[in-house]
């Protein structure tokens, strides 16, 4: 690689917490909850409805179970991480900013074919949709840069940009490496040191041993849990939203373990689909309180 | 309007650009068009020139990922003056309408207008607007932020961005606007007091060029653009990735490959400046099947594979945007990440195919028990049990509808049985999971992996319809019905579980057989309640509803059809769909009267007019016709025209003789039968004051009459006779 000393993996997320951190960004640390993306954390999905301006930045560990392969494949794992970004109001240079970051972390970017493909992003399950791009680095994509324009069902008034960083693959490019588990975490031990043994043992719970009832079943419970606090939420205290929205969450996971056991087929999962983006839906309206009403009066 | 003077024309150039961030590739062309009508159109209107076309000088048109411009010479630089005549309300008119053309106007008082007599319609008033000669310069302003408006009233895709309320495909973020070689002064408004200014300096490439480019003109726009790596002509762009990828191609590219050609288009819209290399994937994944590969490489990578090349060599283009890198070492560590990339993904591909290899098809079959359909209507499994039991049904349907024995001799259920498992299974396979959209071919590949010796099986041809094709035509109806029976029906808005696509796919797949749909239907529904017991929608009155809908629906699919794939005329569709035979749901049937009717009536066969004739005398009993059943009595007869018609017809029509006829032939002799018709009418008094004879040439006519209404509703069809008749008809009462 012309690309100088390759950073660790540990490396690498100081520096972005070292460069959002300079740019009025709060580092945050991760939702303490199994979520599918950086954008699920609060910081992100609640945060970015409303008019109050918001900056922040942190790592949040991902679980997709249905992409995990027991530790086989070589850049799949249904555990890993992001680096979420999220900038509210949408400042007028996002895409500089951006760049700089990668510069940061050291991408020379006139080095090196930097592309900013179209890719609207949509969460069907949290109602969520944005206008943006997958950015090539080399035909790789490193990241997704979206405008939200919509979360929970409610436009996003002002506009944030949302960054997130694929580490894992940021990582390999930068250090060269073929596999996620060859990545130096730090100076001493690599990425499959810390985190090999649990993929294989995860692989085993997410496709076989999962009890497709016991998921069905809490599938329904967190439903009612998270209708219910959302109807009890007092006027006007936004952060009734938060357990609530717990609850919506734990929704959305059991619903990805679900899938991974290959419990939902193509046709079923519409139906579930909106039943967590009616949670999220229900949360979002807590979360504005107030502002809604006003934006609601403005429609009309 | 009305020119008053004509000066000695001044003309300049005039280039507009608006560049933003990364727009989608579809969009940029689209874009660029409606800036070029749009600024064609607004400059005319603010010039007050009469003509909208060939106004002005060559017109340019450039779009990149970043920028859609337009240059247009010879635009003059100055308005003419000249004089818009607003016509108002009647004078008489309520005062609210004359109020409104007063305010619209600015104008205080009617002593203001002129009142313009007009005897006819009655005096009404009138209001000369005077537009003096001005720069263009001055009026440019208004031009540009007219033309960014209608644009954006009509982009398919737009966006907010910060605190603005502009919206625009993607941040717009300058606007260059150069005429007579300077800047055009002038702003628009983003909203939240937030303001573009417009500028006659814009970018080159995004890493290429650091600077600003400073533009004056037409040339001087596309030679500092090419100096600063952005070639801003389109086709240039994609001939060069052209000539790189297909140059050599032996075939007619675009018809041969049209998803490859596709894909350089899109190529040619996602760089500026494009540069092809030439990048390597391993020999390891050369025994993955090609269309595996392929999706690889384009669906996510927009790479594509030489079309020349033997499949196994694992050479690929590589379309990058990276004019400027001078060192080879560079260059190469680009072509190095790109095949990383590949690697990686090919790689995945790889493992999940190699465990679908592994995996014996019956537990593929048996992870079906799993895979949940629908939460009303269980799992795959299930399901494979409803269209298991529906074929048996459609055997039986077929056999009764087509002349084929090999459907009595060749019938063996665990055969067809045996095609329902292999048509699902791909759904429990990884590879399906990673690329939903090589379901079919996945399934068929692994088949054919995994039974190699006994392939044919899968193909087994049982006389008109092979068995996979009979289990698919069984499994689309099954999906069809048992979602439409548990809600899941398509609105206007959407359709989550692409029911139009499997009326389709079954639109298709009957074209050439005939089953009446509607008993098939029937079927299904029947038993879809043998698994439901609890569920209501599949008894009774409700499921006659259901079957109503269903049928209504897949016929409208059919009209739709029929419509994209035959350029039929539309009155010989309606005339064979709306008829009462249609409701049997036979498609093959639906489609081929239709393609013979029109046909006939192409050919001049007189069926409309003839028909008419009929129509005209006959439909006030349409009520009851029971009267006019039992065939005429020759001795009633008295003019010669009606034994003549009677002689004609009475063996023709006659049960016996017409049930063995075809539907083109029974159409042809209808139709042949004009000679005898038209004298009839010509001579005989239909409405004779002798009631017995009244009745017996009524039942000559409807004799003649219910072999047309047998066939399709020719009311539907458009008699140009009968149109006249109309017409004149109306002037008349006009």
């Amino acid at each position: 690689m012309a690309t100088p000393s390759p950073s660790s993996f540990q490396r690498m997320i100081l520096t972005l917490h070292d460069y959002w951190s300079e740019r009025g960004c709060v580092i945050l640390q991760p939702y303490d909850m199994e979520v599918g993306a950086g954008t699920f954390h609060w910081a992100t999905a609640l945060k970015s409805l409303g008019s109050e301006p918001w900056r922040a930045a942190y790592v949040q560990p991902c679980r997709r179970p249905a992409d995990g392969r027991y530790g086989e494949n070589p850049n799949r794992l249904q555990h890993y991480f992001q680096y979420q970004v999220l900038l509210k109001p949408s400042p007028e240079k996002s895409q500089e900013l951006y760049l700089d970051s990668l510069r940061a972390i050291g991408i020379k970017v006139e080095s090196h074919d930097i592309r900013f493909v179209e890719d609207d992003w949509e969460s069907p399950t949290l109602g969520a949709k944005g206008l943006g791009w997958e950015v090539w680095c080399d035909g790789m994509e490193v990241s997704q840069f979206t405008y939200f324009q919509q979360v929970g069902g409610f436009a996003c008034e002002p506009v944030s940009t949302e960054l997130t960083y694929g580490l894992e693959r940021l990582a390999m490019y930068l250090q060269g490496k073929e596999r996620i588990f060859d990545l130096q975490y730090n100076d001493a031990m690599t990425y499959g040191d810390v985190y090999e043994g649990m993929e294989k043992s995860y692989g085993r719970f997410n496709f076989e041993q999962a009890d497709v009832k016991v998921l069905e079943e809490q599938f329904d419970e967190c439903e009612r849990q998270c209708i219910a606090l959302c109807d009890a939420a007092r006027e006007g205290n936004k952060y009734d939203a938060m357990p609530a929205y717990d609850y919506c969450l734990k929704a959305s996971h059991t619903f990805n373990l679900m899938d991974a056991r290959g419990a939902v087929q193509q046709n079923a999962r519409p139906s579930y689909i909106l039943r967590v983006r009616q949670m999220a839906h229900a949360c979002c309206a807590v979360w504005l309180g107030e502002e809604r009403r006003e934006m609601k009066e403005e429609e009309s | 309007m009305t020119v008053v003077k004509e000066e000695k024309k001044e003309t300049a150039e005039l280039l507009i650009e608006l560049y933003s961030e990364e727009i989608p590739w579809n969009l940029q062309e689209p874009m660029t068009r409606k800036l070029e009508k749009f600024l064609q159109e607004e400059l005319v209107k603010a010039l007050g020139l009469q003509n909208t076309e060939n106004t002005f000088g060559e017109r340019r048109v450039y779009w990149t990922p970043r920028r859609v411009a337009v240059g247009i010479a010879d635009v003059p630089v100055r308005s003419e003056a000249w004089e818009e005549e607003r016509r108002g309300p009647r004078v008489n008119s309520p005062q609210v309408a004359i109020d409104g053309f007063l305010r619209a106007n600015g104008l205080k008082t009617t002593k203001e207008c002129r009142r313009v007599a007009d005897a006819k319609k009655g005096d009404y008033w009138a209001f000369t607007v005077r537009h003096i000669a001005l720069s263009l310069s001055e009026l440019l302003e208004e031009v540009v932020v007219r033309v960014i408006g209608r644009m954006a009233k009509e982009l398919p895709v737009r966006m907010r961005f910060g605190k603005q309320n502009f919206r625009w495909v993607r941040p717009l973020r300058h606007i260059t606007a150069v005429f007579a070689g300077k800047g055009v002064k002038g702003a628009l408004e983003l909203g939240n007091k937030e303001n573009l200014s417009f500028t006659r300096k814009t970018r080159g490439h995004p890493f290429a060029s650091s600077g600003t480019i400073v533009v004056t003109g037409i040339q001087d726009y596309e030679d500092k653009l090419r100096k600063n790596y952005v070639e801003p002509i389109y086709q240039k762009r994609f001939d060069e990735i052209f000539e790189n990828v297909a140059g050599n191609s032996v075939y007619d590219y675009k018809a041969e490959f049209p998803r490859k050609y596709r894909l350089l288009q899109e190529n040619a819209c996602l760089t500026e400046y494009p540069i092809v290399f030439k990048g390597h994937f391993d020999e390891e994944f050369n025994d993955l099947p090609s269309f595996l590969i392929n999706t690889v490489l384009s669906e996510h990578q927009k790479m594509i594979r030489d079309s020349n090349v033997k499949s196994g060599d694992g050479e690929f283009f590589i379309i990058t945007n990276i004019p400027y890198i001078k060192q080879k070492q560079e260059k190469n560590n680009i072509i190095k990440g790109f095949e990383r990339v590949v690697r990686a993904r090919l790689a995945d591909a790889k493992f999940m195919w190699e465990r679908d290899k592994k995996t014996p098809i019956e537990e593929f079959i048996n992870k079906l028990q799993n895979i949940i359909f629908h939460p009303k209507l269980k799992t795959i499994a299930d399901k494979n049990q409803r269209t298991k039991r529906l074929i048996p049904v459609i055997v039986e349907t077929l056999k009764n509808n087509n002349d084929d024995p090999a459907l009595d001799s060749e019938y063996d259920p665990a055969l067809f049985e045996r095609q329902v498992d292999e048509l699902n299974f791909g759904l429990a396979t990884e590879t399906v999971r990673e690329f939903p959209s090589l379901q079919k071919s996945i399934s068929r590949e692994l088949i054919d992996n995994k039974f190699k010796s006994s392939a044919s099986i899968s193909r087994a041809i049982v006389g008109i319809a092979n068995a996979a094709d009979i289990a698919d035509i069984a499994d689309n109806i099954d999906t069809l019905v048992s979602l439409w029976s548990v809600g899941e029906k398509p609105t206007g808005s959407g359709d989550p579980f692409a029911l139009r696509r499997y009326a389709l796919g079954t639109i298709f797949a009957l074209k050439n057989i005939s089953l009446p749909l509607k008993g098939v239907f029937e079927s299904t529904l029947e038993i879809l309640s043998t698994q439901h017991v609890d569920d209501s929608p599949f008894y009774g009155e409700s499921r006659e509803l259901l079957l109503k809908e269903i049928v209504s629906f897949i016929l409208e699919r059919l009209r739709v059809f029929i419509k994209d794939h035959e350029q039929l005329p539309h009155d010989c569709i309606e005339a064979v769909l709306t008829h009462d035979n249609a409701q049997e749901c036979n498609i093959h049937q639906i489609y081929y009267h239709t393609i013979k009717l029109a046909k006939e009536i192409d050919n001049n066969n007189p069926l409309a007019e003839i028909f008419y004739r009929l129509h005209a005398i006959l439909r006030p009993y349409s009520d009851d016709f029971s009267s006019f059943t039992s065939p005429p009595s020759p001795d009633l007869f008295s003019a010669t025209e009606e034994r003549n018609l009677h002689a004609r017809t009475h063996q023709l029509l006659a049960e016996s003789a017409w049930q063995n006829l075809t539907f083109t032939q029974k159409l042809q002799t209808l139709g042949s039968l004009k000679d005898a018709v038209d004298p009839f009418f010509d001579h005989v008094l239909v409405i004779d004051k002798h009631e017995n004879i009244r009745q017996n040439r009524l039942r000559l006519l409807y004799s003649i009459y219910r072999r047309f209404l047998e066939l399709a509703d020719f009311t539907k069809i458009h008699h140009k006779d009968k149109q006249q008749k109309d017409k004149q008809q109306k002037n008349k009462q006009q």
